[in-house]
């Protein structure tokens, strides 16, 4: 064979081979990046979102304001994940009105861990409102957060299996799969995000856009978050990882029995409301001291709004 | 003569070898960047459409689904029902659920 030949032959086979990956065949494929474990999937964040989505912006907003909504709201733990994967788990019109009515429930057991969010929320504001967050009244707020979610699980029970009930088999899939993704969202900005980060799309960045703040205000506080809080016994969400295992286990079997739960529930129980409320807390008590008195007042305003979010506006099925 | 011959042919061998890798390497990246699943946030806020018991999620141009093992899966050709449900979207793209706004609109 001469030197040209083989390159013929380098190429042909190259190109053959390429010809192969791209035509593909009807049946469907594995993806290059797919994971054998849901939860520790190798997507990307929504920031590399591929080009050539159906009318997708290069920004994909609709991630962004999950993120910001999960760095915010930490009531009801699973249930709440459970709750918002409601939103779009998509079932027919005959089912849907006995889905809304399920969701309606699991939104009204929330309420007092809803109203200790708000009471968080509400200290939060006036800390930042008047230049200085109190420190007991927080901590006890938090407390008081962790207890209320720690509740929820045997509140839920019967709610959550009419709802296991309801949905077939791809149905349950489903929301089992929405549910992880809401744990995974909510990890990734209360436990991977740098406290301190200042790239793009993290909490600092948010608050530097809403506030104006300069560059300075940005390096102080940032410099204020830079070494993140250990996660203590009361507070490692870890254990949560193991409650949704059980959980989507339960939930994905023919049969509904909640009682392999209770053991993952109980390790878990409080734990995300306590770790995600702690922090928010103390974002805002390293903001708060560098921020001017009109960046002050704008921040106490947005908190007081975000108490209007879905689900966590007061009352069954808010932001319906 | 013969010698140069042959130092030619080593030549176009190795300059044959890497182009071909070079368009082993070209060919294979695209087929690959198409191929990313739906991240979490995407999951989280889309609705799905439920075909072959399983929920589909539009995505790059592909339809995604988990498999029983949890591994992410594609189509390479739309089948025709997923493709009738995506022509009554129109331009907008599947169902995506807004936390900013409180309500569910169009993407």
């Amino acid at each position: 064979m001469n030197g040209a030949a083989f390159v013929g032959f380098l190429l042909c086979t190259g190109l053959v081979g390429g010809c192969q990956e791209s035509s593909g065949g009807t049946a469907p494929t594995t993806s290059a990046t797919a994971s054998a474990a849901p939860t520790t999937s190798a997507a990307p964040t929504a920031s590399t979102m591929v080009a050539g989505e159906a009318g997708a912006p290069g920004e994909d907003e609709a991630a962004d304001e999950l993120r910001d909504y999960h760095r915010h709201h930490h009531m009801g733990g699973v249930t709440m994940f459970i709750t918002m994967s409601l939103d779009t788990i998509g079932v027919d019109a005959s089912k849907k009105a006995q889905i809304t009515k399920i969701q309606a429930d699991l939104d009204g057991k929330m309420q007092p861990a809803r109203d200790a969010e708000h009471a968080l929320l509400g200290v939060l504001a006036d800390g930042v409102a008047a230049g200085t967050i109190d420190t007991a009244k927080v901590d006890a707020a938090v407390a008081k957060l962790g207890t209320a979610s720690a509740g929820l699980h045997a509140a839920t029970t019967d709610a959550i299996g009419q709802l296991h009930d309801a949905l077939s088999a791809q149905e349950r899939q489903a929301l089992v799969d929405k549910v992880r993704a809401h744990w995974e969202v909510w990890q990734k900005v209360n436990t991977d995000e740098k406290a301190g980060s200042k790239e793009k799309g993290t909490r600092l960045d948010h608050l530097a856009k809403r506030l104006d703040l300069t560059s300075d205000q940005v390096d102080k506080i940032s410099k204020a978050l830079a070494t993140d809080t250990p996660p203590t016994a009361q507070n490692d969400p870890k254990p949560v990882d193991a409650h949704i295992q059980a959980f989507s286990a339960a939930f994905l079997a023919d049969k509904w029995d909640p009682k392999p739960l209770a053991a993952t529930n109980t390790s878990s129980a409080g734990h995300a409301a306590r770790w995600g409320g702690a922090r928010m807390v103390r974002f805002f008590e390293a903001v708060t001291p560098v921020l001017t008195p009109d960046q002050r007042t704008k921040l106490a305003a947005h908190l007081r709004e975000r108490l209007n979010d879905q689900h966590a506006a007061s009352g069954a099925a808010a932001g319906k | 003569m013969n010698r140069n011959v042959w130092k030619l042919s080593k030549v176009l061998l190795a300059s044959s070898a890497a182009g071909a890798l070079g368009a082993v390497l070209l060919l294979a990246a695209p087929a690959e960047a198409q191929w990313v699943p739906p991240p979490a946030e995407y999951i989280a806020t889309t609705e799905p459409v439920y075909y072959e018991g399983h929920a589909a999620y539009w995505y790059g141009d592909h339809w995604y689904w988990r498999d029983v093992h949890g591994a992410w899966q594609h189509y390479d050709h739309e089948p025709a029902a997923l493709a009738d449900r995506r022509a009554h979207w129109g331009t907008t793209g599947q169902t995506r659920w807004s936390y900013g706004h409180g309500r569910p609109y169009h993407r």
